[in-house]
């Protein structure tokens, strides 16, 4: 084991954001800590044991434009009569031509380069830190690192389902530097999803914080490499027994409120129960739990257009918005509340695991922390997750 | 001439918006006329200035509109009676409040015109559009 | 408080056992002592669950409004406390909540704590807050403790509060509270108001810029009740962009601000439910000062007055 003195941090930091961007968690101006871009002088916070969101942002941004796009021509006055007319006329203009109708002028569109073309897997192949783009996220725990693998799954091509360029561009140019929880929350539970407070899933470099400084163990080639920076010298035996300690104590704090055999087959089992609409009553139908989520992964593709200029752009949505399902005929077959609710916990437990054989949450809590009503994830896998015969008597049954 | 004082020099762009009634064809009446106004404002004509959406003026703000004037019927003199009393409330809450909001209290104004005020119409036109012009265009504002 | 508390329970183990209602919504205990949540009570042997103290910060109103009762057809008992009353009061003005299937149980209430206050007191988790009197003592989860003044630690709106008794009730319960004389009170604003156009609108970037866009303040307030068809998600017309940006966050938030004028009367709920803390009251409160001294207008008072923007008079002293 390798091991970093406190006073050497800063340092590490500086040396590593020379040829990487480091992202930490810091303090905005109104107190909230977000993973923020370090710079020589910012005071990085790991007191607190969760950042506000999951670092998710970093590899899948909130809004992130695919293209733009102009309208050529707006008047049908002076539209081409023909295909090929029109492409005469667009040749002058530089763009790749994508549809051109000459029944309908509005759909003469001009692609315009917005910042590089899409990446493919060959593209993103092969980029490794240092490099363009390379990024380092130190600070993160072991639960949001373990979020990044859960929607490596989705986004990377697991299975040969789909692979996406955009969120693998930066993934594979990201370096995961994990803090082990010192003192988990009232709201942790990773032990019960299979984490751990030192958990080391998708981490690169783990660190964990003992007393005069840092215990350093490389999980990954990438990781291995950090610890060749100056600061870092062998851990003494003294060290190791600390840093050990510091785990089996974190460990010892999280709770395991619910056990996963069974609930699987428990949610299907249970789907129609009137129950979902119990524990959806309190829940008020925003998204704040899905957009802290390190795992949550719903996103919708928008086109928006001012002036006859435009963007395609994919943003985040989720389950409770009720685009998510809305159809073109107009009906909604989530129309009511408890649908909706009852989509997030069986996709993180039942629908994912099925399709991708893991979980879809790393027990972070920060949807309990951050709920409004604070609805307890907990709560609705024990009561939903529980064979049909255990389930809580209900009023009118009675 | 740099791209600052090329930003700061162009023509304002101004939003009307007018209802059908009275100030559309108050507007309408002087450009018959032949009066002179300024050529850097667009009209949106509505039925009833009891329609317009507070929304519609903050959209046309956050859309680079750097000035919004908003006009219709006298009070009393609405075409649907009282439109434009609901209106009043409305413009007078969004005029309190744009000057918070980031938006500087000249670049916003609502007021009656009716279709029979043609030289009214050229006046206070021309007058909102001076004075939106000596505050400049807005640029990089969070509305 | 105890007494306030006895009093909750017995008007919903009334409102239950004499199938006046299908389910009470009042507060419990969340998953920690220093939480209390809304709770929703289908039996009279579960009332004993309910709890009043000043964690009770949430507006219970908003489990009223369109689509959030479940069946849609339940009738409900629910608790009020003042400045909640008056949402509802805003609700029922317009016709939004059917009053036959309502049970409102009323409080007056002294003010309830902020608890972001008492989390910025410390670095580890709060998990316990107990209430002696108008001390409060919170601890930790790794068991640090402070004691302090409940005055220091209530949401600064609860000072100067206008209405601390429910402006409408089926039944009180506890002791009324003297009514606030004067005019109302819109604490926080001096600093803001201070500010010039350019300086106020750097403060509203930086904090729209952090918008996550999670429709808490929108889907928590219980005056805002379009639900699905709200604006801010409409794509057909699309007047408020789904990108999230500062510009796009900003009409965003003004869009909330708008719609629930004439029905806010500056519960909070919205600032309270921001999982990035933006300061929603300044925008809020600023507004109903302006209300306020425009026409004298207080959202929710009476529920037989007309909405400010449903009505209006023709001698409004307004603009030209």
């Amino acid at each position: 084991m390798r091991f970093l003195p406190e006073g050497e941090l800063a340092g590490l930091l500086a040396a590593l954001s020379q040829e990487a961007e480091v992202w930490a968690p810091a303090r905005r101006p109104n107190g909230v800590v977000e993973f923020q871009k370090w710079e020589p002088g910012t005071a990085v916070e790991l007191a607190v044991l969760l950042a506000r969101q999951a670092p998710k942002e970093m590899v899948f941004p909130q809004t992130e434009t695919y293209l733009g796009y102009r309208y050529l021509m707006a008047c049908p006055a002076v539209r081409p009569e023909t295909p090929e007319e029109a492409k005469l006329e667009l040749e002058g203009e530089g763009g790749e031509v994508v549809a051109v109708s000459p029944s309908v002028s509005h759909q003469l569109l001009v692609v315009e380069d917005v910042g590089g073309s899409s990446p493919t897997r060959a593209d993103v192949a092969g980029v490794e830190l240092p490099g363009t783009g390379a990024r380092v996220i130190f600070g993160l725990r072991p639960c949001d690192a373990r979020g990044f693998a859960q929607m490596d799954n989705v986004f990377g091509g697991y299975g040969g389902f789909y692979f996406d360029p955009y969120y693998n561009a930066r993934r594979e140019v990201t370096t995961l530097v994990a803090v082990a929880c010192a003192n988990p929350r009232s709201t942790c539970f990773c032990r019960a999803v299979g984490g751990s407070p030192s958990g080391t899933e998708a981490v690169d470099l783990l660190l964990t914080e003992v007393d005069g400084g840092f215990g350093a163990e490389a999980v990954s080639e990438r990781g291995q490499r950090i610890l060749d920076y100056a600061g870092f010298r062998e851990a003494r035996a003294e060290e190791e027994q600390a840093v050990a300690a510091a785990h089996a104590r974190a460990e010892e704090a999280v709770e395991a409120p619910f056990e996963l055999e069974g609930v699987r087959e428990n949610l299907r089992a249970n789907f129609e129960d009137a129950r979902w609409h119990d524990l959806a009553l309190r829940c008020i139908s925003c998204g704040t739990c899905t957009y802290v989520c390190p795992s949550c992964y719903c996103f919708n593709i928008n086109d928006e257009m001012v002036e006859g200029r435009g963007e395609r752009f994919r943003c985040w949505d989720n389950c409770f918005n009720p685009g998510y399902t809305l159809e073109t005929s107009g009906h909604n077959p989530r129309d009511a509340k408890a649908a909706r609710f009852r989509n997030r916990f069986s996709h993180k437990f039942w629908y994912y695991p099925e399709k991708y054989d893991s979980l879809l949450c790393s027990g972070c809590g920060r949807c309990i922390m951050h709920c409004p009503t604070r609805i307890d994830i907990r709560e609705v896998i024990r009561t939903m997750g529980a064979p049909a015969a255990e389930l809580p008597a209900r009023a009118e049954e009675e | 001439m740099t791209a600052q004082t090329e930003t700061r020099t162009r023509p304002v762009k101004v939003i009307a918006i007018v209802c059908n009634w009275c100030s559309y064809a108050g507007a309408d009446g002087a450009g018959t006329a032949r009066l002179k106004q300024p050529y850097n404002f667009r009209v949106l004509r509505v039925p009833c200035t009891g329609r317009i959406d507070p929304l519609l003026a903050l959209k046309a703000f956050q859309k680079g509109a750097d000035g919004v004037l908003i006009s219709g019927c006298h009070p009393g003199d609405c075409h649907y009676s009282e439109g434009n009393y609901y209106a009043r409330r409305k413009f007078e809450l969004l005029d309190r409040m744009l000057p918070h909001l980031g938006v500087e209290s000249q670049r916003f104004k609502y007021t009656w015109v009716s279709a029979s005020e043609a030289a009214r119409w050229q006046s206070v036109i021309t007058e909102f559009v001076g004075h939106v012009q000596e505050l400049g265009p807005r640029e990089g504002r969070a509305l | 408080m105890s007494s306030t508390q006895d009093a909750i329970r017995e008007a919903a183990k009334n409102a239950l056992a004499s199938g006046r209602v299908d389910y009470f919504i009042g507060w419990t205990q969340g998953h920690t002592p220093s939480e209390a949540i809304p709770a929703f009570i289908r039996r009279p042997e579960e009332v004993d669950r309910l709890i009043w103290s000043p964690l009770c910060h949430h507006n219970l109103v908003t489990f009223l409004k369109r689509k959030m009762p479940d069946p849609p057809e339940s009738r409900i008992g629910v608790c009020v406390k003042g400045c909640d009353s008056r949402t509802l009061v805003a609700l029922l003005q317009e016709g939004l909540v059917d009053r036959e299937r309502l049970y409102v149980v009323g409080i007056p209430c002294a003010g309830v704590i902020d608890k972001r206050l008492v989390d910025a007191l410390f670095t580890d988790e709060v998990t316990e807050i107990d209430f002696e009197g108008d001390l409060v003592t919170a601890r930790t989860r790794m068991g640090e403790s402070k004691e302090f003044a409940l005055a220091d630690v209530l949401l600064d709106q609860c000072g100067g509060c206008y209405s601390p008794n429910p402006r409408y009730a089926d039944e009180l319960v506890g002791d009324t509270l003297p009514e606030s004389q004067g005019k109302p009170q819109f604490p926080g604003l001096e600093e803001f108001e201070a500010l010039d156009s350019a300086a106020k609108d750097a403060l509203l970037a930086e904090a729209f810029s952090t918008c996550i866009r999670c429709f808490a303040c929108i889907n928590v307030c219980p005056v805002c009740y379009c639900w699905d068809q709200c604006v801010n998600r409409s794509r057909r017309p699309a007047l408020v962009g789904q990108k999230v940006d500062t510009k796009e966050n900003t009409l965003f938030q003004m869009v909330h601000m708008f719609h629930v004028a004439g029905r806010c009367p500056s519960c909070g709920a919205c600032d309270r439910a921001c999982p990035v803390q933006i300061p929603l009251y300044l925008l809020h409160r600023k507004m109903n000062k302006e209300l306020y001294e425009m026409l004298g207008f207080m959202a929710g008072m009476d529920v037989d007055e007309k909405p400010v923007f449903q009505t209006f008079r023709i001698d409004d002293v307004l603009g030209e």
